[in-house]
């Protein structure tokens, strides 16, 4: 059995074209690439100057995230202090008494309870 | 140029060396991407005067980005042909949609030169080109123009390798439907 010889492929009218177009590419013009390289030789220079690497590396670390914390932690401080809410008021009634010399228990009194004192406690 | 530069060019090694200041690294990296850019740039936008500012603006990112540049991170090249490529896209969408016309043709019964009618073909392309979609024309200009391999356009275009192998055969299917009609006219019979 002998093997089948491929069918020799029709060449591509599109490759022709494409040919034409790879040597009829415009060129890099001597005056654009004297501009490009004084770029070069320009822009890393102005990149060197004494940038902002310390704000780079406080923005990319821990620093602000810490710091963030910290403001709302302060904030959420002065608001507590100004306006007292409701379970820190509560804390101020008048404590339960485990004997008459002994204020043991902080804790507030079961839910649906009113004052302790107003219950003749 | 130094025989290192003209064997196999280390292209971020250069950069490097362009962010110290180095003239001739500078030289060698504009010589090995800038035309390339200018024929893309070119190709993508049909107009020579903003190929040229496309082609200074991405060098000058490249330039810019150089003393950050990463070693191990994607090829210059490839970084600052997508940066072109962006470039184009801004200017395509800020254009006025518009129809190339397809150029004035010599005659070949007329005994045109066989370099006019190249020119004449290479024009005709260039005109085809233009009426592609955007993303085909990128793909069939770097594939088969440019011959980047297609792992290195997905990378420029950032698609797949299978989009860019559907892009540029689409494209090559519609150019050459673009130039079926003035195979004649530009010296090719239909039985080559």
């Amino acid at each position: 059995m002998t093997p089948e010889s491929p069918e020799p492929s029709q060449p591509d009218p599109l490759d022709q074209y494409l040919a034409d177009a790879r040597a009829n590419a415009p060129d890099l013009r001597p005056e654009l690439r004297a501009r490009i390289v004084a770029d070069a030789l320009a822009a890393p220079v102005a990149k060197r100057r004494p940038s902002a690497t310390w704000l780079r590396r406080l923005v990319a670390g821990w620093a602000m995230p810490g710091l963030a914390g910290g403001a709302v932690a302060a904030l959420a401080g002065f608001w507590i202090g100004v306006s007292l809410p409701m379970p820190v008021v509560a804390l101020d009634l008048p404590l339960w008494l485990d004997s008459p010399l002994r204020f043991i228990d902080f804790a507030l009194p079961p839910s649906g309870l009113d004052d302790p004192l107003w219950l003749e406690f | 140029m130094p025989l290192e530069l003209r064997a196999e060019p280390d292209q971020a090694a250069l950069l490097a060396r362009v962010a110290a200041g180095d003239r001739q690294a500078a030289e060698a990296l504009t010589d090995l991407i800038a035309p390339r850019l200018l024929r893309f740039a070119a190709r993508m936008l049909g107009d020579l005067a903003e190929a040229e500012d496309v082609t200074q603006e991405a060098m000058l990112r490249l330039w810019r980005m150089a003393p950050d540049w990463q070693a191990g991170a994607a090829q210059p090249s490839t970084w600052v042909f997508r940066v072109a490529s962006n470039l184009c896209t801004d200017r395509l969408r800020r254009r006025r949609p518009m129809q190339e016309a397809l150029p004035d043709l010599p005659d070949p019964a007329a005994g045109a030169d066989a370099g006019l009618m190249a020119q004449a073909r290479a024009r005709a392309l260039e005109a085809a080109l233009q009426e592609l979609p955007e993303r085909q024309r990128q793909a069939v200009i770097l594939r088969h123009l440019e011959d980047l391999s297609n792992p290195e356009i997905a990378a420029i275009m950032m698609v797949g390798v299978e989009a860019v192998e559907s892009l540029t055969a689409r494209g090559k299917r519609n150019l050459s439907a673009a130039l079926a009609g003035q195979r004649d006219a530009l010296g090719y019979d239909d039985d080559t």
